[in-house]
């Protein structure tokens, strides 16, 4: 008896310590928490937004302390690295700066989400930050359910001195930062020179009527002497990069698409905008295959020397210019060796079109697209201090300067652009800028994903005859705004 | 100390324990919990509450669980129809070739080692309006006049992904098959030749009956195969144009991945599984009546 009592005796005292040594473990780790962080000075040694705007960034106090004991992050990359030569510039600047490693994942944006969610839902720590490729459309939902870590950088100097277009769909409803922007890209009008005069286009196209225009005429002559696989225009209709063209048709004529707090289509606008893109299928202008087109597929068609024009990202004026990856732009329709505007090859980029001609020139307006970058709340509080600090960095001008001059990607902070040595390194700054000037950015609600496939499954049958046009808008807001209610 | 006995049934319970824990741990607790979250709103914005069967009741009038649901059934019954079709006389030809029998039995086999993503890649390469190979044959011998856009249209795109997912499975079932024809005995059908049967008589009634089991339970693991695995589709053609290959599976990865709500999510997998059931169950009363 006496020695079962020991037993129990020792097993019950074995318990109570351990029960207190993870009490105890919890308590230093929330004190961790709460220290790692704080020990940065984020206005010091200058204010951030001189940190961050200056022609070099500068760390903010106290970085060293903070992230103690941490050798690397690691953190989600949208799409392959190859892809992204700003950003790897940018993880080489930050790994000289603080010794810090850089490690990433290249994911798919086909899956970038999901594998987000998974790392947010099973609290995982190993990942310490991600991209949302989606951002106009997820980080609001993000955002609401407390899986992103705020960022004290985002003071109120700061968000001054980003665009106000974008810097609210950062923000919670406390005011605080959670993300920044990872890449951003403006849309531009591309066009094939040699192909709009071989088919009989006089005047460049300006606005969406004209392009019609132009597109049927280069479609038909494309037809008759290319080939059977060359398209007047293209475009991507499958998943959210649908809503790249829809929303410019929209905003070109001077209306948008969020009313009290939700998407509306079916304005006069909205079915104009509609009516254009389920033509340009219908009419055989575009092909049907823009059905199964992203957004990497169509400008790669294009690229390709397959389209005469496309509303493309301006991040392909990189991949236009250069020759191992569109070898078809280095030459004319013809196939005969081909200069171009700027000597870069057959291609050349204007401001995107206005609806028609009595539309003003301010409405020559696209969507701004772009990546948002957040840190996970989950992770270990010093490698949370390392990543808020490869995630202010990367809205630096200088790793901006990086993203316009390597990769193409428009610049989160609009100061870059007015940098003479920028200015002079990259291509078609006038038509960027303008695009850049007159862009459209609205916030989309939560739901907005369960909206988009509405209206991309909507549009699909709209565009290849099985029903009506409008009657298929109809039918999608119908059902947005049974999302809504 | 005399040791006792435990009677065999005993020995056997105790021996299919650890089996049980594991099933009860990987399979029912899960199960349990995703029939405890289908009761609930769980969008991770609101707080989480109890709604009953509105979930249920929301999917069973939303058009597009329906329109999912269409989908699924006929993806379900394109699939195991194909399989069967191309498995049984694959089957029977393996069970008659004597000489290379293991070199052609191991050809067979090939596709079962394509994962099912992969091989919606593969189709969809062949597939392929501009490029596909299947275009350029059919375009030479005079079949097509110009190139078809397989993937571009909702009853194409259907077979598309019937046919990637399909492609797969023909071993398995191949196997299966083979199996249950290599255990008929070869003098029925020396019997059957005496009375004059041809065929399709010695099919109908000694193959298919005598069969059945191996036959069934292919085509059983087939079916369900179908309902959970959205591989191919997801590589091929994500549920497009239009949502016209969209299936339940797809509508489940929405919920969860992109829509981020959880408790329709698991009514989808609720209702998938029931679906799954029915059809086990009719499978079960053929394989078991006598």
């Amino acid at each position: 008896m006496t020695k079962r009592l020991s037993i129990v005796f020792l097993a019950l005292v074995v318990m109570l310590a351990f029960t207190m040594g993870l009490a105890a473990e919890g308590q230093k780790e929330a004190q961790d928490e709460q220290n790692a962080i704080d020990l940065i000075n984020w206005d010091a040694p200058k204010p951030a937004v001189e940190r961050l705007t200056g022609d070099k960034y500068v760390l903010p106090e106290g970085w060293d302390a903070a992230t103690e004991g941490v050798d690397e992050i690691f953190y989600f990359n949208s799409g392959g690295m190859g892809g992204d030569p700003a950003t790897a510039r940018n993880i080489e600047l930050f790994e000289e700066m603080t010794g810090i490693t850089v490690k990433w994942a290249e994911v798919s944006s086909e899956i970038l989400f999901q594998k987000t969610l998974n790392v947010l839902v099973s609290k995982d720590k190993s990942v310490h930050g991600m991209s949302l490729d989606s951002g106009p459309y997820q980080l609001e939902q993000i955002i609401g359910a407390g899986w992103a870590e705020p960022m004290p950088f985002w003071t109120d100097e700061v968000k001054a001195a980003y665009p106000d277009s974008i810097v609210p769909t950062l923000t919670g409803d406390d005011g605080k930062g959670y993300a920044t922007v990872d890449t951003m890209r403006a849309y531009v009008f591309y066009y094939r020179p040699s192909w709009l005069e071989a088919a009989g286009v006089e005047k460049v196209p300006e606005t969406w009527m004209e392009v019609r225009e132009a597109a049927k005429k280069c479609n038909d002559w494309a037809k008759e002497n290319l080939g059977q696989d060359y398209y007047g225009i293209v475009f991507p209709a499958k998943s959210y990069n649908l809503l790249h063209m829809l929303q410019p048709g929209i905003y070109s004529q001077g209306a948008r698409v969020i009313q009290d707090g939700a998407p509306n289509y079916n304005t006069p606008e909205g079915r104009n905008s509609w009516e254009y893109w389920t033509g340009l299928v219908r009419d055989g202008i575009a092909p049907e295959a823009v059905l199964g087109w992203t957004w990497n597929d169509y400008q790669n068609v294009f690229s390709r020397g397959k389209s005469a024009m496309m509303l493309g990202f301006t991040t392909w004026v990189n991949v236009c210019a250069d020759p191992e990856k569109a070898p078809a732009m280095q030459e004319d329709v013809f196939g005969e060796p081909a200069e171009g505007p700027i000597g870069k090859g057959d291609w050349a980029v204007i401001q995107p079109p206005k609806w028609d001609a009595s539309e003003p020139d301010s409405n020559r307006s696209a969507f701004i697209d772009f990546d948002a970058f957040m840190v996970n709340p989950f992770a270990d509080p010093a490698q949370k201090a390392a990543m808020l600090l490869f995630s202010e960095f990367r809205m630096s001008k200088q790793a901006m300067a990086n993203e316009l001059i390597l990769e193409g990607n428009e610049a989160f902070y609009p100061g870059t652009y007015k940098d003479p040595k920028v200015q002079e390194q990259i291509m078609w700054a006038e038509p960027r800028s303008k695009s850049v000037a007159t862009t459209v950015m609205e916030s989309f609600p939560p739901g907005a994903m369960k909206a988009n496939d509405v209206l991309i499954e909507y549009f699909g049958r709209a565009a290849i005859g099985e029903i009506d046009p409008l009657e298929a808008l109809e039918k999608a807001q119908s059902e947005i705004d049974g999302i809504y209610q | 100390m005399k040791m006792q006995s435990i009677s065999d049934s005993k020995f056997g319970m105790l021996l299919s324990l650890p089996g049980l824990i594991l099933l009860v741990l990987w399979v029912g607790i899960p199960l349990i919990i995703l029939i405890g979250v289908s009761f609930l709103k769980f969008d991770v914005l609101q707080p989480i509450q109890f709604l009953g069967f509105d979930n249920y009741i929301y999917l069973f009038k939303d058009r597009v669980f329906r329109d999912s649901l269409f989908n699924t059934l006929t993806f379900f019954a394109g699939s195991t129809l194909l399989t069967f079709i191309l498995a049984y006389p694959t089957a029977w030809s393996l069970s008659r070739i004597r000489k290379g029998s293991t070199t052609l039995r191991t050809f067979v086999m090939f596709p079962w080692a394509v994962p099912l993503i992969v091989s919606g890649f593969i189709w969809g390469w062949m597939f392929n309006a501009a490029y596909g190979v299947l275009n350029h044959v059919f375009v030479s011998i005079g079949l097509f006049e110009s190139n078809v856009n397989f993937i571009g249209q909702s009853n194409t795109a259907m077979l598309a992904v019937i046919i990637a997912d399909a492609w797969t499975r023909v071993p398995f079932m191949t196997i299966l098959t083979l199996a249950g024809l290599e255990a008929i005995s070869g003098t029925l059908y020396e019997s059957a030749d005496i009375d004059g049967a041809d065929i399709f008589q010695k099919t109908r009634y000694i193959t298919l009956p005598l069969a059945k089991g191996p036959i069934l339970t292919g085509l059983l693991i087939t079916s369900v195969f179908s309902f959970r695995t959205i591989d191919a589709i997801f590589s091929l053609t994500k549920g497009g144009p239009a949502r016209g290959t969209y299936v339940l599976g797809m509508l489940n990865l929405d919920y969860i991945y992109n829509y981020i709500e959880f408790g329709r999510a698991a009514a989808v997998s609720v209702y998938l599984a029931l679906i799954c059931l029915l059809i086990a169950a009719v499978y079960i009363y053929f394989l078991l009546k006598e």
